[in-house]
């Protein structure tokens, strides 16, 4: 069963790859554009649980620049939310970190669409290095975390809630986790200052 | 938004089965400025594309039907270097888990597109990867000249940067270091990057250069090491498996590739491996099964090779299952036409039809292969074609093509493993095998000596006479051609200039060159035609 809902996810990401290339070249679809994109992220999310619930989910860390990194999601959630001013910023960031650079871009593209929703104006996409550590942030200006997610963040998803199901937010803990170096493990947390924020932390 | 400019010139392939996916990724190229792109639905057509005209970047889907994949069809254009090291090449995939595409990769693209994308998407892509690219251009360049030396002077002169791209040019940097036997160096290169971050590729290039530094244990810790930790990593199961193999433990060998063959489908070439493997320790069964399989999965495909069906054929044979084996050697024929395969697999028919009785069927299929010049077949091909002359007792004709594998390859421990091997099967005696190799060796080393001693003596005809006669029997040993090269320009530089002896002299240089670009002999041949040139 698992293998024939695998390659029917495959099918349809392949579909909805050309579907998205496809309402682009119309130039009036952007909206549509943006649908296509979210559903494939959420199938890719279904995908990673069922791989992580088996315990077979696994980084391929290497060398990766967090500045292009964050340059590629901004520039994706421009377009994708016209409205808002969203920000790029990697002054503080190292030229070059380790960590899996597509698992990574997943966690933080979750993150990134959820403070795009709820901003009200603007979105900032930060990296800095402190304490050893790489920091992603992601800084929105709208209501911020509700109490009770800011109290848990690794809770397993959960089918219906008020916030959707939590997995996106439960992955990119479980994405961070996978990042170690000597001892110390990659965590994902948390807070409200202004708005929300959203931080990935990576030895 | 996209720079027009910046994108009209670059050469662009697309290969993609799907027919939506082709066309809209043409218009979506289009529209981003990209002028000349092609768009091809399979790696055969692909596969005429790179050989008529040079890419700057391919676009190649992970998945490609049911036969060979993005990542089996890049392992075959890099062995073959059939595509530029300064060609962008990136696999596109919808896999249904990213990590089973990339964990798996032998031969790395240089970057993975996640399906979907959006335009702006692609063209973000395209712009790191083409401004990565213009940075690497002079690494790429030597690389493509297979001149490490240079590789590792133009890395040297990028590290200092210390920029984004630095752990990149330090990972060519070692891979250099350790193709032109720089080990010491390529050893401290990984310690450091590995004092920085336990990186698996690092690791692994530090047990590669621990083997080479003669610190075999040290080596098979370190991949014992990677493979607990990283066990999708499937170059550190090829490296696993040739120490085994130089250890002289081959039934290791083959199951340490055999493991790494139940977690990814591998390439052709590990497939030719196992079998290799499988038919040195007498498994025929299993060197016909992975085989067959194979040969199954890529039918069509160009990744095929006529040694492959000879595998296969002669896995048959040895299991009494002769007529099988005249069929895979009938299916091969028609899709390979060159010399040196012919030659394999007439060589492998004679053995077949021997094995069914046809004694006659088989001397025709025999003289077949011995009516080309043996003196250019790789080593494969002439040991099969001595093979196929012990079984029908050509026993002359069978020591004179081995001796000449040894002499034409003096230092390709394998080309002397398959001679050993051939020599085994028709009975002779493992210390009677070794005698047979190492006097060859000797009687090349000795003839070389006296060249070179002839020349050093001023005898530069006799000299000539003795080096050039053996360069064009034996043009695979460097040593000697290159020496054939040098006593003519000692000639071109006591007796005088003339046309052909220049070419003759150029000629022998080009084949070294061509071999083995940073040969040190080259420079002492380079000097002496500099005094030509001069006088």
């Amino acid at each position: 069963m698992k293998d024939i809902s695998a390659a029917v996810i495959h099918d349809v990401k392949n579909q909805l790859a050309e579907l998205a290339l496809r309402l682009e070249t119309r130039g009036d679809a952007v909206l549509e554009t943006g649908i296509a994109l979210a559903v494939a992220r959420r199938l890719t999310e279904l995908l990673l649980l069922q791989r992580q619930q088996a315990g077979m989910l696994q980084a391929n860390i290497d060398s990766a620049s967090p500045a292009d990194l964050l340059q590629e999601l901004a520039a994706d959630y421009r377009s994708q939310f016209p409205n808002l001013d969203i920000h790029a910023e990697s002054a503080g960031a190292p030229p070059y970190w380790f960590y899996d650079a597509v698992l990574i871009r997943l966690a933080l593209a979750n993150a990134a669409h959820n403070a795009c929703r709820n901003a009200r104006s603007s979105v900032i996409l930060a990296a800095r290095q402190q304490d050893g550590l790489l920091i992603f942030e992601i800084a929105d200006d709208g209501p911020g975390f509700p109490a009770e997610m800011l109290a848990a963040t690794d809770i397993a998803p959960t089918p219906a809630s008020r916030h959707g199901t939590g997995l996106g937010l439960y992955l990119a803990g479980k994405i961070a986790g996978l990042h170690v170096l000597n001892n110390k493990f990659g965590s994902v947390e948390l807070a409200n200052r202004d708005g929300a924020i959203f931080r990935l932390k990576l030895p | 938004m996209a720079d027009i400019t910046k994108f009209s010139n670059i050469k662009v392939l697309v290969v993609d089965d799907l027919a939506g996916m082709r066309s809209q990724l043409r218009i979506t190229l289009s529209n981003s400025g990209f002028e000349k792109v092609r768009v091809v639905p399979s790696i055969k057509e692909a596969l005429v594309r790179v050989q008529s005209e040079k890419y700057d970047l391919i676009l190649c889907d992970y998945c490609l039907g049911d036969s060979t994949n993005g990542q089996q069809f890049l392992e075959y254009l890099r062995t073959r270097d059939l595509i530029s090291r300064h060609t962008v090449f990136i696999i596109i995939t919808a896999e249904r888990s990213y990590e089973n595409v990339v964990m798996t990769a032998e031969c790395e693209p240089d970057d993975y597109l996640l399906k979907p994308f959006t335009a702006e998407q692609l063209n973000n892509r395209l712009e790191k990867l083409l401004d990565r690219r213009e940075y690497l251009a002079a690494i790429d360049h030597a690389s493509d000249a297979k001149n490490w030396s240079l590789v590792v002077t133009e890395c040297d002169r990028l590290i200092p940067a210390k920029d984004k791209y630095f752990i990149d040019v330090c990972k060519i940097k070692g891979a250099a270091l350790l193709k032109s036997n720089r080990a010491q160096e390529a050893a401290d290169l990984y310690r450091e990057l590995l004092a920085m971050r336990p990186i698996a590729w690092a690791e692994l290039g530090l047990a590669k250069a621990c083997a080479l530094l003669g610190a075999d244990d040290q080596a098979r810790e370190l991949v014992h090491q990677i493979l607990a930790e990283t066990p999708r990593f499937m170059a550190a199961y090829d490296f696993a498996s040739s120490l085994h193999a130089a250890a002289g433990d081959r039934q290791k060998a083959l199951e340490v590739l055999q493991k790494a063959g139940e977690i990814s489908p591998g390439t052709m070439n590990r497939v030719r491996k196992i079998s290799e493997l499988a038919t040195a320790t007498g498994q025929h069964d299993i060197a016909e099964q992975v085989m067959r399989e194979a040969l199954q999965k890529h039918k069509h495909s160009p990744v095929r090779e006529a040694q492959d069906y000879a595998i296969l054929s002669h896995a048959l044979t040895e299991q009494g299952k002769p007529d099988q084996a005249l069929k895979v050697l009938g299916d091969a024929k028609d899709s390979f036409r060159d010399e040196a395969s012919t030659t394999l697999l007439a060589a492998n028919e004679s053995m077949a039809q021997r094995k069914a009785g046809n004694n006659e069927l088989a001397e025709e299929a025999l003289s077949r292969a011995l009516a080309v010049n043996c003196d250019n077949l790789p080593a494969g091909v002439a040991t099969a074609v001595a093979d196929a002359c012990f079984a029908l007792g050509r026993e002359d004709k069978a020591t004179a093509l081995l001796k000449q594998v040894v002499q034409n390859n003096p230092d390709d421990k394998l080309a002397h493993q398959k001679v050993q091997a051939v020599l085994a099967a028709a009975g002779k005696g493992e210390q009677e095998a070794r005698a047979m190799i190492e006097a060859s060796v000797k009687e090349i080393i000795q003839l070389n000596n006296d060249g070179v001693r002839e020349a050093e003596a001023g005898q530069l005809a006799e000299a000539i006479t003795l080096l050039c006669d053996a360069a064009d029997r034996l043009p695979n040993n460097l040593q000697i051609v290159g020496n054939a090269a040098l006593a003519l320009a000692l000639d071109l530089v006591h007796n005088g200039h003339t046309v052909i002896k220049m070419q003759e002299c150029l000629r022998y240089r080009q084949l070294v060159e061509d071999k083995s670009p940073g040969y040190p002999k080259l420079a002492e041949i380079d000097a002496v035609l500099k005094q030509v040139s001069q006088d």
